[in-house]
Parts: structure tokens; C-alpha cells; sequence
């Protein structure tokens, strides 16, 4: 089996570097039948099926012929047993394909995607989506997926009641200027009985994603590409991970455990258990994302939350809010419905169901910039904020969202848990990593 | 029920409670002369026929599985695609790279400990219940209830119980004074103590109806014999019941083991094998090694150095229940 490689422009994204052609010339797609019935089927992930019923009623709305089956993967299954489904001999017609999961790699390493040009000509993604994710999605110039939303991450959420209650303002212009300033929050927080910073340590990626945020802050835009690329063997590796950036990352993290900088038991806890007691008023600081807003609605907070964004590394550059945009969607090549899978996915990328149901059902992002001016204004209050803060200060794609789950995230999440426990030391995790990295590219030659 | 069961009894009452056929014509086996003697009429190529649906099931249900799984165990595959075979390379590294046996050791603490919880915990309610304890009759129900319950809801309840500040468990003990934080989840040291603990809570259920029928089967007569001749409660349970249920207590470990071996959402829900790889037992590290890393080759090696283990367990099970019996 001749491997396909997953190129470099992944990190070329992450500055904004145009290396491809984009796409080669769209291929003619195969007409669709519009008048005899067919049944296509429909992955969404659970927490998006809002999203999904919306353009799913749309679509046979549009196409009376069809009826649209929607199958639920768990965020478990969509970056692991997922690959065995779409990888059958009767996948869905479109399946759900984070691009930071193996699910991608391996998928597109066995050439069991449908090459996506023309849904891309079609939807004119190569214009409508940010250099950065249009590169990101793309294999050696070839589009398989489509990203249908983007997520901003590593938010700290802060409670004003909470801060004010222990003497502490908000910190100015929405930025923790520095790690001893972040310490010192935690510290006064946590002294008076307010749990200092929640972060889900126990579904380790929480402490991922601060790794994202720190290393973005301490390495170079040089060596940020590398780390975001040299998992692919045909990228050089000019980065290691044993390299000042990624160690004084791990460091920084080591020193906010060591003073006591996350709340007690955090690493026996997952993400929702760490954010009950910010929901419940009872914590002044908690780790999050756009997506959390959700979850201040559903509450019904007591409290009118605010944000900030975590501190940089000690000499590093300014830090900014990460971005994850790897939920994307495909169509396995051996799906019954090809050619209608990929009239669904032209219909998702449509800026009609980007308003309506990524942005209007679900809350979400919508993952293109061609929706107009008051497009967002029906996202939560706080999206507002932190999309416009993106938009003015820039927003930086993580580590962890970007390389596959296999190299990146899965990967480190338990060498953090022990660096945690005192188990390992922050030089001995970036030697693990490092030596993971080697192999794993032996591994992908 | 024959005349003849019950004129074997002392004073001819009916002394079991559970009542089985004892009527030999009924229920005894054939002697072994016999058997041979009906096996020498019955045709090979009969008996090869008769045997044939049990073969096909047996090929269909677990020699298709297993063959695959020893087949991926030997190959590179990741996921999808050819199965490339590339000999025992996987094992190689599965022996040689030392996470195997951290792995082993957490999984046998956890299997072990959940069922000696078990079983411990099992064989003292259904002595009580057996002996008529004040609301056995209450208590037979209520001890089943969670192991009806789904093995996720009781993972995840009991993960909130146990946390520090909030949890019930910490609530309970400062109500008794005690400092109520601990994070016994949060510490790769103890981390795997609530996770037994649960298992076993999880498990009591079934156990005690196995051990509780068992106990059951022993003819009162024995036991008003021990009474006569003084025995306390205590010795009875020690000189009676332990040794007359011994088989059943045998087996019913035996499958406690196996199936707290091959636990995984109960492990999964809880902790994810964490922090770190302090919970990390053999199926978590074979669903990390397929579904996260598309490394289905050593997960497939894992799975098949479990199942050996596995066998190992159970002949040393079977062989010492019956030696028991």
C-alpha cells in the first residue's frame, strides 16, 4: 500500500503561509439524481445535534428526494472506533473526521477518502475559509474534509463577584500580564476557600490545552511550525522537543501545580466535575472555551461571568486565545451515496446554513469569513467578546488540536498527569516526548 | 419427589431447602462402563456428525475471533486497510519495553483486590441471609440492586463521591469529624483503591445470589447436628458452610477475577487509567493502544497475552473446583 503523506501545510497554516495551489482544477462531479429516493446517512457528534437536524430538515427541504439519517458518534468514537467504521465496506455517506485524530491520518494514509474538490469549487472554500484552515485541511494540495465550525479555547472564565469577594480585579485589558500574576490569583483564591484555578485534570486535556497556550508564547514562529509539523517524516525536524521552548513550557506548568495553582484533586476530576463549582458560584477561576457559554445558559448563572486569557510564559511573546477548527467531515470512498455526501457537506458550507444552524441551532463558530457583519450577533454575548478579541489580537491554532491525537494530545496528556504527580520531571516528559516523536515518524515513514 | 429421597434422612423430614431430584434412576449419569459401552455402539462418523453443529457454533462464535485477533497480533495493521504480517515483532516489544508488566501488576492488583472485595463481602451476606438473619428477605433484594445497575451510572456516581470538598464520601466523614478532602482519585498512589472499591460494591450482588443459592443447598440437619454438639454460629460458618459451599465460592472467584481482568468500563468511566498510568489496566491499555494510537498490532498482542493469562486462571480455577468437589 503506497502511503499517502500528510504534508507540511498544517504549520505553514499556523502562519498563514500559502504553500499549495490550493486545489488542482475541480473535478467534473457525477450528476445526482434529484427524482428517485435515496436515504443518506449523516455522522453528528453528540452536543451538535441541534446543528444537525436543522441542516438535515434543510437539506430534504431542498431535495424532497432524499431523507437524511442521522447516526450519533460519541467524542469518544469520533477520534478513535470511528476509523473502523468509516474504513468499512459500508461507511455513512458523510462521516464525522477530526483532523487531529488518527481517525485523518490513518484514513487518509489508506486513501479511503473521497477527494473533496469540487464541493470546495463549489462552496468556494479556498476564498471563504482563513488561509490557516484552508491549508490545514488540505492532503498534498487535495481537500478531504471540510471544517463546518471553530472553537476558541483556553479561555480562563472568570467570576467578577467571586474576584471582588477575595479583593481581586479583573485583570486588565483581559490579560494575566504574567505567570506570577496568575499564581498570585490562584493563590488568594484558593486561601479563601474559593478552590484556585478548575481545570478537568483528570480528562487530561485541560492540561493539554495550557500546554498549547504556554508553548505558543515560548517558541519562536519558526519553531511553533516545526512542533506543528515535524510529526509528518518528510518534514525535517529543526525542533525538538527537549529544545528551551517546549521544556520552559512544561516548566511553567510544573511551577502552577507546584504552587498550588489548580484546585485540590484536579487530576481525579474531568472536565464537567471541574466546572461545577465556577457554574455554581462557588469558584472564581475555571478553564474553558466559546463552547462554555452553553453552559452558562443552561445554569442559569447567579453571576454575570467574565474572561481573561492565560498569562505567557516568563519572556515570551504576547499571549492570544487558541483555536481549534479539526471537527471536520468527509466522505468515506466506499459511502453507498458519494455524490449526495458531498451535495451535503456543499450544503453545510453554505453561508445560509452557517447562520442558521452553525451559528443560529448550535451556537457555534462558523467556520468561514463570509458571513456578513451582524452574522454573529446571535451567538452569546461573551462569543462576541472573544471573537472580536480574536479578530483584533489574533488567535494562535494549538499544539495538541492541530498534530494527530496519536503524536500530540493522547499522547501527552498522561506524561502531564505524572509530571502532576511528581512522577516525572518536566526535562524527563520532553524526553518522552521527543522519543515518541522519533518513533512515531519511523512508525508513518 | 420419591419416597426413597426423603427415607435417607434423618427422621425422614424434608431437610433441604432447596429441593434437587435425588432419585437415582433420574438423575445419575450413566456409569463409565456404560457410557463406554453406549459410546462403542454409536458409529464414528455419527458421532463426528453429531458433534458437527457444537464445532460450527464454536468456529463461528470464537474461533473466527480469535483467529483474527492472533492474525492482527502479528501484523503492523493500524486500523485500516491490509493486515501485513511482520512475524512477532509486536510481542517482541510487548516483553521487552517493560509497560507490559506495570500493566500486569495493576491489572492483577485490581482484579484481585475487586474480588476478594467480592467475595469476602458476598459470602458474609448470604451466610446471614441463609441463616435467617432479622430482614434476609429484604436484604436478598436490596444487595442485587447494584448489580443491575448500568456499570457507567455507578462509575460515574461514585467518581463524584469520592471527590475532595463536594463529594459524599468526604461529606460523610466530616460529619464524623475527620478532615473530608481527601482526593483519593487524584493520586496515583490510591487512585486505584476507589476504583476496587466500586468493582466490588458493583459486583456483591451477583455473587451473593451464586453463594447464597449454594448456601442454601446444605441440609439443615447438619446444622442442628453442629447445635447439638455445641458449635457457635461462628464455628458453623467456619466448619460448615465455608467448606460445603467451597465449590461454588471456587468458581464464583474464579469468574470475579476474570471478569474484574477483562473490567474495563467501570476503570474507563472513573479514572481513563489515570493520573498518569496508575489505573492503567490491561484493557485500557489495549482500547488506548487500538482506538488512540491506531496501533492495532500490540493491541491485538496485549489482548492475546490476556487471554492466555486468562486460560492459565481458569484451568487452575476449574481444576481446584473440582478437586474441591
Amino acid at each position: 500500500m503506497q502511503r499517502r503523506k500528510v504534508s507540511g501545510v498544517i504549520g505553514l497554516a499556523a502562519v498563514g503561509v500559502i504553500v499549495a495551489g490550493c486545489s488542482s482544477a475541480a473535478e467534473e462531479p457525477s450528476p445526482i439524481d434529484t427524482e428517485a429516493p435515496v436515504t443518506i446517512t449523516v455522522q453528528q457528534q453528540t452536543s451538535q445535534e441541534a446543528l444537525f437536524a436543522a441542516v438535515a430538515e434543510a437539506f430534504e427541504a431542498e431535495y424532497p428526494n432524499v431523507t437524511v439519517e442521522l447516526e450519533t458518534v460519541s467524542q469518544e468514537q469520533k477520534v478513535g472506533s470511528n476509523l473502523a467504521v468509516l474504513g468499512s465496506s459500508s461507511p455513512p455517506d458523510v462521516g464525522m473526521i477530526p483532523i487531529n485524530s488518527e481517525v485523518y491520518t490513518q484514513l487518509v494514509a489508506a486513501d479511503a477518502l473521497a477527494p473533496l474538490e469540487d464541493v470546495w469549487a463549489e462552496a468556494d472554500l479556498d476564498e471563504r475559509y482563513s488561509e490557516a484552515v484552508a491549508s490545514s485541511l488540505k492532503v498534498d494540495g487535495v481537500p478531504y474534509t471540510v471544517a463546518f465550525s471553530q472553537v476558541i479555547y483556553n479561555v480562563v472564565w472568570l467570576n467578577p463577584d467571586v474576584l471582588a469577594e477575595v479583593g481581586l480585579d479583573v485583570p486588565a485589558d483581559n490579560r494575566f500580564e504574567s505567570a506570577e500574576q496568575f499564581v498570585e490569583y490562584a493563590t488568594v483564591l484558593k486561601e479563601a476557600g474559593k478552590g484556585g484555578f478548575y481545570i478537568g485534570g483528570g480528562s487530561g486535556y485541560h492540561a493539554s490545552w495550557m500546554l498549547d497556550a504556554l508553548l505558543a508564547t515560548a517558541a519562536t514562529q519558526e519553531q511553533m511550525d516545526n512542533y506543528l509539523t515535524s510529526w509528518d517524516p518528510a518534514v525535517e525536524v529543526t525542533a525538538s522537543f527537549t529544545d528551551e521552548p517546549f521544556v520552559t513550557s512544561l516548566e511553567t506548568l510544573n511551577e502552577f501545580n507546584e504552587s498550588g495553582v489548580y484546585q485540590d484533586g484536579f487530576l481525579g476530576q474531568d472536565a464537567p466535575t471541574a466546572l461545577a463549582p465556577f457554574l455554581e458560584g462557588n469558584a472564581g477561576m475555571a478553564i474553558g472555551g466559546n463552547f462554555t457559554t452553553a453552559d452558562f445558559e443552561a445554569a442559569e448563572l447567579g453571576f454575570e461571568p467574565t474572561w481573561a486569557i492565560l498569562p505567557p510564559v516568563d519572556g515570551g511573546s504576547a499571549a492570544a486565545l487558541n483555536l481549534y477548527f479539526g471537527d471536520a467531515m468527509g466522505v468515506p470512498a466506499k459511502a453507498a451515496n458519494v455524490e449526495w455526501g458531498k451535495k451535503f457537506l456543499e450544503f453545510l458550507m453554505t453561508d445560509e446554513m452557517q447562520q442558521e444552524a452553525v451559528v443560529g441551532a448550535a451556537g457555534l463558530l462558523p467556520s468561514v469569513n463570509s458571513l456578513g457583519d451582524d452574522a454573529l450577533t446571535d451567538l452569546p454575548e461573551l462569543t462576541q467578546v472573544l471573537v472580536q478579541d480574536a479578530g483584533e489580537n489574533g488567535a494562535r491554532p494549538g499544539w495538541t488540536s492541530t498534530v494527530p491525537g496519536g503524536v500530540g494530545q493522547q499522547f501527552i496528556d498522561p506524561l502531564l498527569q505524572q509530571m502532576y504527580s511528581g512522577e516525572l520531571t518536566p526535562a524527563e516528559v520532553a524526553e518522552q516526548m521527543q522519543a515518541h516523536l522519533l518513533e512515531y515518524r519511523e512508525q508513518n515513514q | 419427589m420419591s419416597k426413597t429421597a426423603f427415607s435417607r434422612r434423618p427422621g425422614g423430614e424434608q431437610a433441604h431447602r432447596g429441593e434437587l431430584p435425588t432419585d437415582p434412576a433420574v438423575a445419575s449419569p450413566p456409569p463409565p462402563r456404560e457410557r463406554r459401552r453406549l459410546k462403542s455402539q454409536v458409529p464414528p462418523a455419527a458421532r463426528w456428525l453429531g458433534a458437527l453443529p457444537a464445532l460450527i457454533l464454536i468456529s463461528l462464535f470464537a474461533g473466527v475471533a480469535i483467529f483474527q485477533a492472533v492474525l492482527i497480533s502479528l501484523s503492523d495493521w493500524r486500523g485500516i486497510g491490509d493486515v501485513r504480517l511482520e512475524g512477532f515483532q509486536n510481542y517482541v516489544s510487548i516483553f521487552t519495553d517493560g509497560e507490559l508488566w506495570d500493566t500486569l501488576g495493576i491489572t492483577f492488583t485490581y482484579a484481585a483486590g475487586s474480588t476478594v472485595g467480592i467475595i469476602v463481602v458476598a459470602t458474609l451476606l448470604a451466610a446471614a441471609v441463609s441463616g435467617r438473619a432479622a430482614g434476609s428477605s429484604f436484604y436478598r433484594v436490596v444487595w442485587f440492586l447494584p448489580g443491575i445497575a448500568p456499570a457507567a451510572a455507578v462509575a460515574i456516581f461514585w467518581s463524584t463521591a469520592f471527590q475532595p470538598g463536594f463529594g459524599a464520601l468526604n461529606a460523610v466523614a466530616r460529619l464524623f469529624g475527620l478532615p473530608g478532602d481527601s482526593a483519593l482519585l487524584a493520586d496515583p498512589a490510591t487512585a486505584i483503591i476507589p476504583v476496587i472499591v466500586v468493582t466490588a460494591w458493583a459486583g456483591v450482588g451477583f455473587a451473593f445470589l451464586l453463594l447464597l443459592g449454594a448456601m442454601e443447598q446444605i441440609p439443615d440437619s447438619i446444622y442442628e447436628a453442629a447445635r447439638v454438639d455445641g458449635a457457635s454460629r461462628v464455628r458453623q460458618f467456619f466448619s460448615l458452610t465455608l467448606p460445603l459451599a467451597r465449590p461454588v465460592i471456587v468458581v464464583t472467584t474464579m469468574l470475579n477475577f476474570i471478569w474484574a481482568f477483562n473490567g474495563f468500563t467501570i476503570v474507563w468511566a472513573m479514572t481513563r487509567g489515570g493520573p498518569g498510568q496508575s489505573t492503567a489496566t490491561l484493557p485500557v491499555v489495549v482500547y488506548e493502544t487500538a482506538f488512540q494510537f491506531a496501533q492495532y498490532g500490540p493491541a491485538a498482542a496485549l489482548a492475546v497475552v490476556g487471554s492466555i493469562i486468562l486460560i492459565i486462571v481458569g484451568f487452575f480455577g476449574l481444576r481446584l473446583s473440582k478437586s474441591e468437589q
